[in-house]
C-alpha cells in the first residue's frame, strides 16, 4: 500500500467517520414494535419485534439473544435479506445473524404467560412490571428492552377502588390504610377499606353538597320572596280610576 | 318647569279637592269607611280626614282594619250588650239617640276646621246604621255648619222584606236630615247568580273608587300639571247643595301614557296633533255617555236631575277642554238642567275616567219599588201579628170563657 493510497484511504476514513458522525442516529441497531399491553397474569402475550440495521454499532456476525419473564415462551426469530427472502431462522432464543448472509430485518415474535408477581407497590406500580424481550448480544451487552405493566384481578379491583377514593377526595388516612393492605397483596382488605373511605368522603362531600344546595335553596326563596314582595308592591293597585 | 310648579302652588291654595269626616254607621258602613282609608293610603288621594266607625256590634268593629281604635265608638251597650240589634232599626235609632253623646265624643276628636262635609255611610237595611245614620246626621247638622251628607246603602232584592221595609223608612228619613243623601244599590250592582253576601268586597271597591274618584277631584301633587279647570271641593259642594238624592255614574279607558312624565311630555302635549286631539275628545265624550248611560251606583232616568257634575280625570296629555266641554253639554241636554259642572281631575296613570254625579234625582223607580214592597211587607207584618195575636188568644182563652183570670 503506497503512502498515497494508505493517506487516501485514511481521508476515506476519516470523511466517513464524520459522515456517520453528522448522520449520529445511525450507529445503533433499529427496533419497531408497539410498546406491550397491560396484562393480566396468567394470561398468554404475544409481542412482535422488528430489527433493523442489524450491524450498525455491531459486529459484522454477532448471535441475537431475546431473553423474556414470560413463562413457557416461545420464540420465533427469522432473519430477512433486503429482498424479503428468509435467510435465518430459530425457534429458541438465539439467533446468529452475519452481514454476510445479507441479514436486512430481524422479526422477533415471543409468545408466553404473564408471570405471577412478586411484590406489590401501589405507589410505584413500574415495579410491578415485568421484562417482555430483552434482546442483547450473547453473553455480550443488552441492546432493547420491553417491559409491560401486569396484574391479578384482585389486585386491579384493589387499585381501582383506592384511585376511585383518591379521586372522591378520600382522606389521606384512610388511603394510606389501603394502600398498605394492597402492597402487603391483601387486597380484599384494600378494596374494603378503599370502598369504605370513599363512602365517608362522599358523605362529607354530599353533607358539603346539601348545606351548599341548602344555601342555594335559601338564597333562591329570598330571591323569590323578595322578588314577589316588589311583585306584590308594584301590583298592589295604585290606581285611582281601575 | 319653575313656572308650573308655581302653578301648582297657586293652584292648590285655590283649589283642593273635598275633605271629609266619615262616619261609618253599622257594618256595612264601618266597612266601607274602613275602605275608604285603604284606597286613601293607597292612591295617596287625600280624600278622608277623619274616620270614625260607630256600631252596636262589637265584633264588627274589631273586624275592621284601618279606622283607628280610638275612632271606633261601641254603643247600645246596655241595651244589646254588644251583640247589635238584629235588623231592628227602630231600636237602633233609639240607641243612637241615647247614646249620641258617645258618638259625639269621637267627633270631637275631627278637626272641623280641615273638613269640607261630614259623610255618614250606613247600610240602611239592618239595624244599626239605618236606625241611627239618620239620628246622627240630624244631631251634626243641629251642632255644625259643615255639610253633612249620607252614602246610604240599599239591600239587594233577595235579602227579605224586612231589610226592604227597613231601608225604605230609613231612606225616607236620612234624606230628610242630611244636605245630600248618595246611594248604591246593592240590588243593582248583585252579580248574577252570587249572593250579595259573597260579592262585598268587589263591591266595596266600586263604591270606593266611584266615590274617591269624585272626592279626589281637585287634589293637585306638586308634579300634576296645571290642567285647565280642575275640580275642586266647591264644586261638588254646590252640586250636592240644594239636597235629594245623587247617584254616580262612571266608566274607564286604558290609554298609554307618554314615556316621561313633565317636560317631555308637556311640549308633546303642546304639540298634540290634530288627529290626536279629535282622537282624546272623542275618547272624553264617549266614556260621558257610557259613565251615564251605564250602570249607576242608583239606576234611574238621568232625564230631570237638578244637577249634575262631570269629572273626567286621567294623563293631562290625554285630557283636553274640548272634550270635557262636550260631554259637559250633552250632559245638559240628558239632564235637561242648567246647572251642570265638568272639569278635569289630572292623575299620573293610564286610564281615562268620565264620573258623573247626578244630584237631585227623580225618576227612580228603584225607591219606588222599594217603598211597595216595604208597604206590602208592613201589611204582612201587622197581618201576621195580629193574626198571631189572635191565634195566642183563641189558644189561652177557653171556649165558653168560663175560666177567670188569676189577677
Ligand atoms: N255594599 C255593601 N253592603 C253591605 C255590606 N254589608 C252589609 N251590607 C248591606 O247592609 C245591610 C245590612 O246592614 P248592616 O250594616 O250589616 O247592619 P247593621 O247596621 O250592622 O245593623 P245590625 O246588624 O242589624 O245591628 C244589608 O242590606 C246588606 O245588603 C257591605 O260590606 N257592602
Ligand atoms: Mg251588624
Amino acid at each position: 500500500m503506497s503512502w498515497i493510497r494508505s493517506s487516501k484511504a485514511i481521508t476515506a476514513v476519516v470523511l466517513l467517520v464524520i459522515a456517520l458522525g453528522a448522520v449520529g442516529t445511525a450507529t445503533a441497531v433499529s427496533f419497531d414494535a408497539d410498546s406491550p399491553e397491560s396484562t393480566e397474569v396468567g394470561e398468554t402475550m404475544t409481542f412482535n419485534v422488528e430489527m433493523t440495521d442489524v450491524f450498525e454499532d455491531q459486529p459484522n456476525e454477532w448471535t441475537v439473544d431475546a431473553n423474556t419473564e414470560l413463562k413457557g415462551a416461545t420464540v420465533q426469530m427469522i432473519a430477512e435479506d433486503v429482498s424479503g427472502e428468509e435467510v435465518a431462522r430459530s425457534d429458541n432464543s438465539e439467533l446468529q445473524v452475519s452481514s454476510e448472509d445479507g441479514v436486512n430485518r430481524v422479526t422477533i415474535e415471543i409468545q408466553g404467560e404473564v408471570p405471577g408477581i412478586s411484590s406489590y407497590s401501589y405507589e410505584n406500580p413500574d415495579e410491578q412490571n415485568f421484562k417482555v424481550l430483552e434482546i442483547s448480544q450473547a453473553d455480550g451487552p443488552s441492546i432493547e428492552e420491553w417491559q409491560a405493566p401486569r396484574y391479578t384481578e384482585a389486585s386491579q379491583e384493589a387499585r381501582n377502588a383506592i384511585e376511585s377514593a383518591e379521586d372522591a377526595g378520600a382522606s389521606e388516612g384512610d388511603l394510606q390504610n389501603a394502600i398498605s393492605s394492597y402492597n402487603s397483596e391483601n387486597f380484599g382488605n384494600a378494596q374494603d377499606l378503599a370502598e369504605s373511605a370513599e363512602d365517608s368522603a362522599a358523605g362529607e362531600e354530599q353533607t358539603q353538597q346539601y348545606l351548599m344546595f341548602g344555601g342555594i335553596a335559601l338564597v333562591v326563596i329570598v330571591l323569590i320572596g323578595g322578588g314577589y314582595y316588589v311583585y306584590q308592591q308594584r301590583q298592589e293597585n295604585t290606581s285611582k280610576l281601575r | 318647569m319653575g313656572k308650573t310648579l308655581i302653578g301648582a302652588m297657586v293652584q292648590h291654595l285655590l283649589k283642593r279637592n273635598m275633605k271629609l269626616a266619615m262616619i261609618g254607621f253599622g257594618q256595612a258602613g264601618g266597612k266601607i269607611v274602613d275602605k275608604f282609608l285603604e284606597y286613601d293610603a293607597r292612591t295617596g288621594s287625600g280624600i278622608v280626614q277623619s274616620a270614625i266607625a260607630v256600631n252596636t256590634a262589637k265584633a264588627d268593629l274589631m273586624g275592621l282594619e284601618n279606622i283607628p281604635e280610638d275612632n271606633r265608638v261601641l254603643i247600645g251597650q246596655a241595651r244589646v250588650k254588644g251583640h247589635g240589634v238584629g235588623a231592628d232599626n227602630e231600636l237602633g235609632a233609639e240607641i243612637a239617640e241615647e247614646d249620641i253623646d258617645e258618638v259625639q265624643g269621637a267627633i270631637d276628636s275631627v278637626p272641623v276646621h280641615e273638613i269640607d262635609a261630614f259623610l255618614i255611610v250606613a247600610g240602611l237595611g239592618g239595624g244599626t246604621g239605618s236606625g241611627g245614620s239618620p239620628v246622627l246626621a240630624k244631631h251634626l247638622k243641629r251642632i255644625y255648619t259643615e255639610p253633612v251628607y249620607g252614602l246610604g246603602i240599599l239591600p239587594g232584592g233577595d235579602e227579605g222584606g224586612i231589610y226592604t221595609l227597613n231601608a225604605a223608612r230609613s231612606f225616607q228619613t236620612f234624606v230628610r236630615e242630611v244636605d245630600n243623601l248618595l246611594v248604591f244599590d246593592n240590588d243593582a250592582w248583585r252579580k248574577t247568580g252570587e249572593s250579595v253576601e259573597g260579592g262585598y268586597d268587589e263591591i266595596n271597591d266600586e263604591i270606593v273608587r266611584r266615590f274617591g274618584v269624585l272626592f279626589g277631584a281637585g287634589e293637585v301633587t306638586a308634579g300634576d300639571n296645571v290642567a285647565e279647570s280642575v275640580v275642586d271641593s266647591s264644586e261638588i259642594i254646590n252640586t250636592l247643595d240644594g239636597g235629594g238624592v245623587s247617584t254616580v255614574g262612571y266608566d274607564t279607558e286604558a290609554v298609554e301614557e307618554a314615556e316621561s312624565s313633565g317636560l317631555l311630555s308637556r311640549f308633546k302635549g303642546g304639540d298634540q296633533n290634530d288627529m290626536e286631539t279629535a282622537n282624546t275628545t272623542n275618547r272624553i265624550t264617549a266614556l260621558v255617555r257610557k259613565a251615564a248611560l251605564g250602570r249607576l251606583t242608583l239606576p234611574c232616568e238621568v232625564e230631570g236631575s237638578e244637577r249634575a257634575l262631570l269629572v273626567v280625570s286621567g294623563p293631562s296629555e290625554h285630557l283636553n277642554r274640548k272634550g270635557i266641554e262636550r260631554g259637559r253639554k250633552w250632559l245638559e241636554e240628558q239632564t235637561g238642567s242648567m246647572e251642570v259642572r265638568g272639569g278635569d281631575y289630572p292623575v299620573q296613570e293610564p286610564n281615562v275616567a268620565a264620573a258623573v254625579l247626578l244630584s237631585g234625582v227623580h225618576n227612580v223607580p228603584r225607591i219606588k219599588e222599594l217603598q211597595q214592597v216595604a208597604i206590602e211587607a208592613q201589611e204582612n207584618i201587622d197581618e201576621i201579628q195580629q193574626e198571631s195575636e189572635e191565634n195566642l188568644e183563641s189558644l189561652v182563652e177557653d171556649d165558653e170563657d168560663e175560666l177567670d183570670p188569676l189577677f
